[in-house]
């Protein structure tokens, strides 16, 4: 009877605030019925085990949940998500009132839900779930997550034995939780034709999360994934996996997997490996790989994820980072290094204001390389930021950008920002900053 | 004039970006026309020469990298004693502090035994614990103010024998009190993340002058400028002593 009455409480604040505030409608009633009873999402009835996929990991969880949701539904699935991105306990609880009959009952079909990591924990307690899929494990929101290995722990303490695990091949942790699951699909992409070797004296790998020795890479798609082994335990990736992305093109936007070719809409390295986890997924679950690929036809990517607009003549390409995420950041910086035209580029850090205590840590840019940008054809390198813009210039003085090349603006006023970028000759300006702030300065362009 | 830097397992140990300090202590060596080797200890079990070395450096890790690496350098543990008893410099960044403790308490998972360099003991946080970092130190007899950020995974607790790197300004420290750090002779436990040489090269000048004297010359720093640092330092501090975000421990001096 409690549970009736919160669910009804909860499908009226979600009725108001979709139509009060369509923004916070993604999470506000599940969040205000969790102050109420804190196992409220374990009471849902009709949800089926093997029809609950769950997706989480550091970086790629929307984009990848985004793709399977798109994939099912393409293939003639129900299917019930959170994709707007509310990945925590409130996010999801909004999502199931709003999918559920006044019994509580969840209406048919796949739920898809993308996962915080710190959130996963809670949600396994209270949702049987026999699909789990791990994009990757890496740094991120060091004031919240501290450091790769503790979130690695939490999920080596919470996979459930009976689950299906869809895993990185090429993300040493990831797969390093191969042992723990009763299926394990691998998926991953062939060696990339721009991929990263680190060779300087300053270039570092990862330990390994099984002996704790050095992991090293043959190889790098991406920041510390790619091809390894473990010289010490003999840990490495999957010699041969079914799921592998092979023929990737960037220039004619194509790549192919299980002899199938299929449009590939990015450049960047983590995007084939979120198109590489979907595509296990929905296959292994018995979707045809060429209705699987029909489906990427018509694909469009929730908001933020790379964007363009114009601007007094010049055209502007957001990049999203994440705050305190290093792989984000270089992802976005090896998309500018790519593109041979002239061009400026704008990188906003900003204060860290998750939560209480806002800080000023910039010292995960030191996790990225930035020489690519000592090319002739970046025009000039703006820093903005109140707080951290001296410390962003210092970080690309480092990596051997003279200073002459470099403007600081001590401020995230988005006037000032695009007075500066007004100033640039280059019709080609990137802009790399969280998606907040781009908002902001997306706001002072006078035809936004 | 040569000095060496023995850097120690930046592949195990490399969070948050502290590879910037060996970078730091690189370009201060450029400007200041000092000839820098640097020796990399990649892997457990590679060798150390702590004979020929003026500068060590151990980044924080995760914290079940640590275990391995105690018993490296207790194989080593004689001429490690050595070094630091003869006032060699070792810089040993935030979580590496779990490597000279006497023991690690952590949760849900084995304690260890550190190495018990230092009297103190490292207990891990029930949770991470993010913000600056700003302190006062002494640094080869001159006060300086030091700008950094903290991620604390574990808090160090300090014995009645030990003695403190700094003293905070703002933010959290050792252990929710006014001491940052450990310092034993030139063993300099801190965490002080940032990177600590590229935010605080005065810092790192200091430790570099006061190598090149004891080798019997002179640093000409009259070149060194120090701007983008000064001015960093200068926001850093502004924001962190006004701001309205801070937690309910903030120390203001």
């Amino acid at each position: 009877m409690r549970f009736i009455l919160e669910l009804y409480l909860g499908k009226l604040f979600a009725f108001l605030t979709d139509r009060i505030d369509k923004n916070r409608g993604t999470s506000f009633a599940g969040y205000c019925i969790l102050k109420l009873d804190r196992k409220f999402i374990s009471k849902f009835k009709g949800i089926h085990k093997d029809q609950v996929i769950l997706v989480s990991g550091t970086n790629g969880k929307s984009t990848t949940t985004h793709l399977i949701v798109h994939i099912l539904k393409h293939n003639g699935h129900k299917v019930i998500s959170n994709v707007s991105g509310a990945n925590l306990a409130s996010g999801i609880a909004t999502c199931l009132i709003k999918n559920s009959d006044c019994h509580g009952r969840v209406k048919e079909g796949y739920l898809v839900l993308e996962v915080d990591e710190r959130t996963l924990k809670y949600i396994l307690d209270w949702i049987p779930a026999k699909h789990l899929l791990i994009t990757n494990i890496m740094t991120d929101q060091v004031a919240r997550n501290g450091y790769p290995e503790f979130i690695y722990n939490i999920f080596s303490d919470i996979i459930q034995k009976d689950m299906t695990l869809y895993l990185n091949n090429d993300d040493p942790r990831s797969k390093a939780f191969e042992s723990l699951g009763t299926e394990v699909v691998y998926y991953g992409c062939e060696r990339m034709n721009f991929n990263k070797q680190k060779q300087s004296l300053f270039d570092i790998t990862m330990p390994c999360p099984k002996c704790h020795h050095k992991i090293t890479f043959e190889y790098m798609n991406g920041s510390n994934i790619g091809h390894f082994y473990c010289s010490n335990c003999g840990y490495s990736n999957q010699k041969k996996i079914k799921y592998c992305v092979k023929s990737i093109d960037f220039k004619k936007g194509s790549a192919e997997i299980l002899d199938t070719k299929f449009k590939l809409p990015y450049t960047a390295s983590f995007m084939i490996y979120n198109y590489a986890a979907a595509i296990s997924l929905t296959h292994h679950l018995g979707n045809s790989i060429h209705t699987i690929v029909d489906a990427f036809q018509n694909f469009r990517n929730i908001e933020g994820r790379i964007e363009t607009f114009q601007f007094n003549q010049k055209k502007i390409f957001y990049l999203r980072m994440k705050q305190e995420n290093p792989e984000t950041l270089q992802a976005a910086i090896d998309v500018v290094i790519r593109d041979k035209h002239k061009k400026a580029v704008v990188i906003g850090l900003c204060v860290i204001d998750d939560f209480i205590p806002f800080y000023s840590n910039t010292f995960y840019s030191f996790d990225c390389q930035f020489d690519g940008l000592k090319a002739e054809t970046v025009e000039k390198i703006i820093c903005f930021g109140e707080t951290i813009c001296y410390d962003v210039a210092n970080r690309l003085i480092y990596d051997g950008i003279p200073l002459n090349k470099i403007e600081m603006i001590p401020s995230n006023d988005g006037n000032q920002i695009l007075t500066s970028i007004a100033q640039c000759q280059s019709t080609h300006v990137y802009l790399i900053t969280w998606l907040k702030i781009y908002h902001q300065i997306l706001s002072s362009v006078p035809s936004c | 004039m040569k000095i060496k830097l023995t850097y120690l397992y930046p592949d195990l140990c490399g969070l948050y970006g502290d590879r910037g300090n060996a970078m730091a202590i690189k370009r201060l060596c450029e400007k200041l026309n000092l000839s820098l080797q640097i020796d990399r200890v990649n892997d457990i079990g590679d060798r150390i020469d702590f004979d020929h070395t003026d500068l060590m450096l151990l980044s924080p890790g995760e914290l079940s990298t640590f275990p391995n690496i105690v018993e490296d350098l207790k194989a080593n543990i004689e001429a490690l004693k050595a070094y630091i008893e003869s006032g060699g410099y070792f810089f040993a960044i935030g979580s590496s502090a779990c490597v000279f403790a006497k023991r690690v308490n952590r949760i849900n998972r084995p304690s260890y035994q550190g190495l018990d360099i230092g009297y103190f003991d490292c207990q891990e946080r029930k949770s991470i614990y993010g913000d600056d970092l700003i302190f006062t130190c002494e640094m080869v007899n001159q006060k300086r103010e030091v700008s950094s950020s903290q991620i604390q995974t574990v808090d160090i607790l300090a014995s009645h024998q030990s003695q403190r790197f700094g003293k905070i300004v703002y933010g959290y420290g050792n252990h929710h009190n006014t001491d940052e750090g450990i310092r034993y002779k030139n063993l300099i436990i801190t965490n002080a993340l940032g990177p600590l040489f590229v935010k605080n090269p005065w810092i790192l000048l200091d430790v570099i002058a006061d190598i090149v004297q004891k080798k019997g010359e002179k640093l000409d720093t009259s070149k060194i400028n120090f701007f983008l640092e000064k001015k960093s330092f200068e926001v850093s501090k502004k924001f962190n002593l006004h701001k309205k975000t801070s937690y309910r421990f903030s120390l203001k001096s």
